[in-house]
């Protein structure tokens, strides 16, 4: 018996060594799903709301390309453009065009003379974070409306539920190696849950309290830097409140025991390993002697678990410290919100205008220090943890970096 | 475009932080502007950075000394926290100080802690030309073929509508090694490979025919690095890494400079190419070893 077992372990790590020893394969379809609703692809409409926001970003780099890239140190790279220089006067700055980059319908992209000259109205880094935007990807307008970019994948199907995305087969890096990228969209995390374990999803969101579980059965996982921000947002009205409540509220009790620790306890709306002073807001724990208070109402996305769990805990502590809470209910206007707040970039200047614009402020030209605790008192504004964005892979899925490059991805279908 | 232009890159980078010592001028100078007559500083530092704890140690003191003020009889000194820290951009020090009861001003520069002596200005790109479950040894490409040489066999592929398909292989009788190294070696169309202990000879044109022989294995360096003989006007340019071990994601450097560039798994292989450099890289966890061709702009 202990012979005839022994035999089923070597053939199983035979089949495990034949499997790991194939090479990237061209072809197959990636299937992802996603909470976030993206009703269209233009770059030049870009949604408010954060999570629809970083969506669209990950859809669209796949099939739009920009001039510039920022390199995970945040430094600017080439992409479109091969170069870029100032002319004697520096009145403009000239981006050189690289050469072979052709359209989804196989047109070849030729800016006049080889050259996009911008004027030179701005520092040149504030215009490098610009034209790294997906907002300013190089798109072609056709006349029946169709967008075409240059990017490694093409849109074959754009709906409100579903995208799909096919290989551009001219892509001037080459080919993907997936023939296509199939996006279901508005699709809440048990959903999500059901269709990989069903074996109808190839990538799925994770919610942050559900990796070190996962972690624990061997499931494959792709968790990247904090990049989400779980934040109260005050109302006008209730704004006073603000450092009260944030006093009165146990963010270590809600990461330990919610969060199982995963991501970091934050005073800050950007992530330390962003901003680098991330320490300076206050975290404490100090509920003050409570005081005569008017009830707030607190509401978040009913369809998010995680949100529920801390806004119970957070009514909680400040109910405990005389700020009575509870839950919105209907159409009631809530005083509290509880948001996730979605991070883009690796600076934080422009991170952090990319938030306030999603919280319908703008922030007059400052440090990005002075700028983000200016933006905490402007929006009412209770920075609470700072989570990663978590992923979960089928086993077919190759070469998953942890971000949306998809054009290196291949998946293995067993035969 | 030509003679008018001027190189931006180092422009910008170099408009964005100074050293240590210029970070410690620029933050004492705005916390000693915050000091009454009379006042004096204690200072507790801590390092949120990566740098050495030498630097913490090295900030402390410059900025003590850059405080020090004779103190008032019977007044406390007042507490500065100083911190380094850092984010994808560079370092930053950041100095806070505190009078009671409520008082709190911040100070903060970004500084570069990487050798200000760059005598190559250039931008590193990568761009990946291979991947593979079975560990790369060397990648040439030629016209429309690539030479893929692993630890097993070398491979040629042929450009078809844009994809690299198999056209022939052949396997090398080569000895198991935990550090497997090997070149591909092309002149004309004649061919040399040599892994490990195997020297193997032969032709590429018009069919691959190569003959292999057990050979005594070359004394190998001690560092992954490369020699490009000229570069953006230097001579005899050195690539280095500096992953320790194959858990760690590595950094490709001009050596004496600032100029690098990340990679996500150790490189195990650097060979000098025309202008470029190739640099193979071992994802040991996952089994992918990547081949990719790291080419540089001078941006003259």
């Amino acid at each position: 018996m202990r012979t005839w077992l022994a035999s089923i372990a070597a053939v199983s790590l035979l089949c495990a060594t034949a499997e790991a020893a194939r090479r990237p394969r061209y072809g197959g379809s990636l299937r992802i799903a996603m909470r976030a609703a993206v009703d269209n692809a233009d770059p030049a409409a870009w949604p408010s709301d954060s999570l629809a926001s970083a969506a669209k970003q990950q859809i669209t780099t796949q099939v739009f390309e920009t001039l510039v890239r920022f390199d995970a140190k945040g430094r600017p790279q080439p992409w479109l453009a091969k170069e870029w220089t100032h002319d004697a006067a520096r009145r403009r700055w000239l981006f050189t065009a690289r050469e072979g980059v052709r359209f989804h319908d196989g047109s070849l992209w030729q800016p006049e003379n080889g050259v996009i000259v911008i004027p030179a109205d701005k520092p040149i880094a504030d215009i490098l974070v610009a034209l790294a935007h997906p907002r300013s990807a190089i798109v072609q307008r056709g006349p029946d409306g169709v967008l075409l970019g240059t990017g490694p994948f093409r849109i074959d199907k754009w709906d409100a539920k579903a995208v799909t995305l096919t290989a551009h087969e001219a892509h001037w890096q080459g080919r993907p190696f997936l023939d296509s990228i199939e996006i279901t969209m508005g699709s809440g995390l048990r959903e999500q849950t059901l269709a990989l374990e069903l074996g109808r999803a190839d990538v799925i969101e994770l919610a942050a309290n559900e990796v070190r579980a996962l972690r624990q059965r061997n499931a494959r996982i792709s968790v990247t830097q904090p990049i989400e921000t779980i934040a109260l947002i005050l109302a006008k009205d209730k704004a006073h409140l603000r450092e009260r409540l944030s006093l009165a509220i146990d963010r270590q009790s809600i990461h330990q025991v919610i969060l199982q620790r995963q991501g970091e306890i934050t005073g800050a709306l950007l992530p330390q390993w962003l901003s680098g002073y991330a320490f300076l807001f206050s975290t404490l724990f100090q509920p003050l002697p409570p005081a005569p208070s008017a009830s707030l109402t607190i509401a978040h996305d009913p369809q998010d678990a995680l949100l529920r769990a801390i806004a119970d805990r957070v009514a909680l502590n400040a109910t405990q410290a005389g700020l009575p809470m509870r839950a919105a209910t209907g159409q009631q206007r809530p005083e509290v919100r509880l948001l996730r707040l979605r991070t883009q970039g690796r600076e934080a200047a422009p991170a952090l205008r990319e938030l306030a614009a999603g919280l319908g402020v703008a922030m007059p030209e400052a440090s990005a220090y002075e700028t983000e605790k200016s933006l905490i008192e402007t929006v009412g504004a209770v920075p609470l943890l700072h989570l990663p964005v978590a992923w979960r892979l089928s086993e077919r899925v190759r070469n998953w970096a942890g971000t949306w490059r998809l054009e290196n991805v291949w998946v293995e279908d067993k035969p | 475009m030509g003679r008018g232009l001027i190189l931006l890159f180092t422009l910008f980078t170099a408009a964005r932080a100074g050293s240590l010592e210029d970070a410690v001028r620029s933050v004492a100078r705005g916390l000693a502007a915050r000091l009454a007559i009379g006042e004096s500083v204690q200072i507790t530092a801590k390092n949120l950075s990566s740098l050495p704890a030498q630097e913490l140690e090295k900030a402390r003191s410059l900025t003590q000394r850059a405080l020090r003020r004779t103190p008032a009889r019977n007044k406390p000194p007042l507490e500065v926290f100083l911190s380094l820290s850092e984010n994808p951009q560079g370092f930053l020090l950041i100095g806070e100080l505190r009078r009671p009861p409520g008082e709190r001003y911040v100070e903060m520069a970004a500084f570069d802690a990487t050798p200000q002596t760059a005598t190559i200005r250039a931008i590193l790109t990568r761009r990946l030309l291979w991947q593979q479950s079975t560990p790369l040894l060397d990648v040439q490409i030629l016209d429309n073929r690539m030479l893929v040489l692993d630890t097993q066999q070398l491979t040629v592929y042929e450009s078809r509508d844009g994809k690299w398909e198999p056209a022939v292989s052949k396997l090398i009788p080569s000895a198991p090694s935990r550090d497997p190294q090997g070149v591909i070696e092309v002149s004309n169309t004649q061919l040399t490979l040599t892994i490990n202990d195997t020297r193997c000879e032969g032709t590429l044109q018009p069919t691959l025919d190569i003959t292999c022989t057990a050979s005594p294995q070359p004394q190998q360096p001690a560092e992954i690095s490369a020699k490009i003989s000229e570069l953006c006007g230097a001579k005899n340019v050195m690539f280095q890494t500096t992953a320790v071990d194959w858990q760690s994601p590595d950094t490709l450097s001009i050596a004496d400079s600032s100029n690098r560039l990340e990679f996500p798994s150790p490189i195990t292989a650097l060979q000098a190419r025309a202008g470029a450099v190739l640099a193979i890289t071992a994802n040991h966890a996952e089994e992918i070893h990547s081949a990719y061709l790291v080419s540089v702009d001078c941006s003259r």
